[in-house]
């Protein structure tokens, strides 16, 4: 038994296996006590900016172990010096009391991806109809578009967090692992209608008639027993009416205003008139001098600024609206919900302004930084670029998935252990069943090391897909050990070496089918077999080239 | 006693007439072919007359609503349709068991929401709190089947290719197509008789069919070819011996997973797979092996 591990230990073919098998190991237990918290995002203005990268892991702050978010959030106002120690090194970082800024994931032991058919979740594939004579490269830019538009709707509706991705130019695929299919519903249904108002209160002072003007031209409502009336129009609260104005002080003529009733009181009403809603809003700037926060050195607070191209419609409403009236507010709706009022510069009022400069101020940066970007994506959800099409929608329950991987391992296991006692019953040697089980658990272990290490999702297919690959490698096994037993004994014209030769002549043959049979399954429905063409033919390669051949060796020694 | 069995079924293939043997092949390949295109004519199930092969969800289209029966409550499956169909709704249900828990599975057009599914499930008598909900819309479906036939023939087309170029020569070639045609044909009947739906995992089960099928031919052409020593029939038969080990095998492996999995897919790649691996056995011995004594012993 030893003289047979020590002469194996010659060959170079068991050291690749064994190196195969480390560095699958390592890659699939990276972390084996899982401390810490995997960083899965930095957000912009991080006191983490720069020092650490996303998939490093925080182990411990000022040597208090971190080993869940919730232990990190101990740390979120944290004030001044962090001596930080990473999976990679010991940073230091200087917090100033405004948040971290890190988005982070509890470690786990196992380094692997599960699908969301495994751990529950929810997946829809949209099919976004584009109108006729788009090039791929414009489909492309709308794709994008309207993936960043879906994203800005998960921030303003604080929804849970999910996984875009397009599937070339044809579909775009949602993912949200452990999440309901209505809050995936929510996302894609809710348009985000947004509008812009400015309101005026007219008073009537106990008179029957009250006047307001609009870019200097003068309008009237009148009241008459209790009511008010806009020329024949019949105010009330909630209802929207038009007001055509004929001339106004900016040159332009006969300008349509929607005015909607906001409050009716004895001796007073509010109407609004709308400036913008999502039409109007052509582009909202995020960065550079466009958009940014400072702080103001007299008061310490922070004040944000970002600017907005506005239509020429939308710009000409707002001259109309404000003309002569400094103390006007433009309110924020979304989806008919109030946002937030913005107050407007005097130097502004009566103009016509296309590209209007949104300020506000907040106590801290970190409250200046939110809020300016929970503006921006209110105003820039509006309809999305595209239309999309719910074609598949799969929600799976998180308690049937587990249910799955644990009748998948269940499966795997008994498969192996009941292979391993036919073999023995089929050649009556004991010697066969060690190899055979290392064999087989071995191509296991790389598999799924490889799919650790190139990132790839398991989910049910990958699982069929081993269990397939293990199949064919236990076929190869059988090839392999009747090659090599069959000729043995009474004929040494045939060295062993050539009798193995020519066993792997079948191997490579069959597996250079399955291999192109799996490569073919691999852009069958938009991949959604993928995982199972992967784990195959991973599963086939490290068979073919990695442990079959040291089953060959093992067999030479043992027999 | 196992030793004995195999002298007595070695004695019997080298006494079998070749022709015999390849003509039960070729017996079963017609008979399953003529049932394929009779089957096509008739309705079955939730299969429309025309259609050649009963599909599952992903390669059909419709909503699917898959959830656990709770221990001990009775589902009378009939009964539940009849209301459904008394709700206006056109279903298909099917109580699908495991070792470890019972499965309704509901399934509809896609204009029916899953909420109106498990109203009416509700109304019933049956309440789902944990489920899981499928949507595949038609024409995306309609997208993978077609995309699934592609792949086959290519798949086929790449194995007739490998095949030709490891034993550069026509009549093996034409051995092994024949073989790995029938597994196909065969086990597409078959699934049809056991009402196995076609599907993106069914349909990864049929690739992988060519894969185990080319195993054993290669083993096969192999042996018989590239040896020269003893007879014929008795390397055809050595090489019978090996395929049969990677037959058992391969079978009691799927056997397991069929029986301990819950998930759908992995059954219904299992159950294709142990379907092929019965019927290769008849195509590689019967079939193949019979053309390839004939050219051989010529």
């Amino acid at each position: 038994m030893i003289d047979t591990v020590k002469s194996l230990m010659d060959e170079w073919r068991v050291w690749i296996l064994i190196v195969a098998l480390a560095l699958s190991m390592f890659a699939l237990f990276s972390n084996p006590f899982a401390s810490g918290v995997v960083v899965t995002n930095i957000e912009e203005g991080s006191p983490f900016m720069g020092r650490i990268q996303e998939g490093d892991r925080v182990i411990s702050i000022n040597e208090v172990p971190i080993d869940s978010p919730t232990d990190l959030m101990e740390f979120e106002n944290y004030e001044g010096t962090m001596n930080v120690q990473t999976s990679e090194e010991l940073v230091i970082v200087q917090a100033d009391g405004t948040g971290l800024g890190l988005i982070v994931d509890e470690a786990r032991m196992v380094n692997l991806d599960l699908g969301m058919d495994l751990i529950g979740g929810t997946r829809v594939l949209l099919e976004p109809q584009f109108e006729e004579g788009l090039n791929e490269t414009e489909k492309n830019e709308l794709l994008d578009k309207t993936i960043t538009a879906l994203r800005t709707r998960l921030n303003v509706f604080g929804l849970e967090e999910m996984e875009f991705e397009t599937l070339g130019n044809d579909y775009i695929q949602i993912e949200a692992a452990g999440v309901g299919r209505d809050v995936v519903r929510e996302l894609l249904e809710r348009t985000g209608e947004f509008e812009a108002y400015i309101p005026r209160e007219i008073s009537f002072n106990n008179d029957t008639e009250a006047e307001f003007t609009l870019g200097g031209e003068t309008h009237t409502i009148t009241r008459q027993n209790g009511d008010f009336y806009y020329g024949d129009t019949l105010l009330q609260e909630n209802e929207t009416f038009e007001v055509v104005v004929r001339e106004t002080h900016i040159g332009v003529e006969d300008m349509e205003i929607t005015f909607e009733t906001w409050n009716i009181t004895d001796d007073s009403v509010v109407i609004a008139g709308k400036i913008y809603d999502s039409e109007d809003i052509r582009h909202v700037y995020k960065s550079g001098r466009d958009a940014y926060v400072t702080q103001d050195r007299d008061t310490g607070l922070h004040e944000f600024r970002f600017r907005v191209l506005i239509s020429n419609e939308g710009a000409e409403r707002f001259a109309v609206l404000t003309e002569g009236h400094e103390d006007s507010m433009i309110h924020l709706f979304m989806d008919r919900d109030p946002v937030t009022e913005l107050g407007i510069q005097r130097g502004l009022i009566g103009d016509v302004v296309n590209e209007p400069m949104i300020t506000g101020t907040r106590e801290t940066r970190e409250e200046a930084r939110e809020e300016m970007s929970r503006l921006q994506s209110v105003l820039d959800s509006g309809r999305l670029p595209v239309e999309l099409e719910r074609v598949q929608l799969d929600s799976i329950s998180p308690r049937l998935g587990e249910e799955m991987i644990f009748s998948s391992i269940v499966a795997g296991l008994g498969a192996i252990i009941v292979v391993t006692a036919i073999i023995f019953f089929i050649y009556r040697k004991k010697e066969i069943m060690a190899p055979v089980l290392i064999t087989s658990f071995s191509e296991v272990v790389i598999i799924l090391g490889v799919a650790s290490i190139i990132n790839w999702t398991i989910d049910l297919p990958a699982i069929a897909g081993i269990i397939a690959a293990v199949g064919s490698s236990v076929d190869h096994q059988i090839v392999i050990t009747s090659e090599t037993l069959r000729e043995g004994k009474d004929d040494s014209k045939y060295s062993t070496k050539r009798r193995i030769k020519r066993a792997f002549f079948i191997v490579f043959t069959a597996a250079a089918t399955t291999i192109m049979a799996m490569t073919v399954l691999g852009f069958v429905g938009i991949g959604m077999m993928r995982g199972f063409a992967i784990t195959t033919i991973i599963g086939v390669l490290a068979g073919v080239l990695i442990t079959r051949p040291v089953y060959g060796k093992i067999l030479e020694k043992v027999l | 006693m196992l030793d004995k069995t195999i002298k007595s079924l070695q004695k019997w293939y080298d006494g079998a007439d070749k022709r015999m043997l390849f003509t039960v092949s070729l017996v079963l390949l017609i008979l399953s072919s003529g049932f394929l295109y009779y089957n096509m004519g008739r309705e079955r199930g939730e299969k429309e007359a025309g259609e050649w092969f009963l599909k599952g969800l992903t390669l059909r289209g419709g909503n699917q609503l898959t959830a656990d029966i709770p221990e001990g409550m009775d589902i009378n499956v009939r009964r539940l349709e009849r209301q459904f169909a008394d709700a206006g709704v056109e279903t298909q249900i099917r109580e699908s068991r495991s070792p470890t828990a019972r499965r309704l599975e509901v399934r509809t057009g896609i204009d029916v929401t899953e909420n109106e599914i498990l109203d009416i499930l509700r109304d019933s008598g049956v309440e789902v709190e944990d489920y899981t909900f499928n949507h595949v819309n038609p024409s995306l479906a309609e997208g993978f089947w077609r995309q699934s036939r592609l792949a086959l023939i290519a798949a086929f087309i790449f194995m007739g290719i490998v095949v030709f170029f490891v034993f550069r020569d026509f009549i093996p070639f034409i051995a092994i197509i024949y073989a790995v045609s029938m597994d196909m044909i065969v086990v597409l009947a078959l699934m049809q008789v056991f009402q196995i739906p076609l599907s993106l995992a069914s349909f990864a089960g049929l690739l992988l069919v060519i894969g185990y099928s080319v195993d054993s031919d290669v083993v096969l052409v192999t042996r018989v070819m590239k040896r020269r020593k003893g007879t014929v029939s008795e390397r055809t038969f050595s090489a019978m011996k090996t395929s049969m080990g990677m037959t058992i095998t391969t079978l009691s492996a799927l056997a397991v997973l069929y029986i301990a999995t819950t998930a759908q897919a992995l059954r219904e790649v299992a159950s294709v797979l142990i379907i092929a691996l019965a019927i290769d056995f008849i195509s590689t011995w019967f079939g193949n092996a019979s053309i390839i004594r004939w050219w051989v012993e010529r």
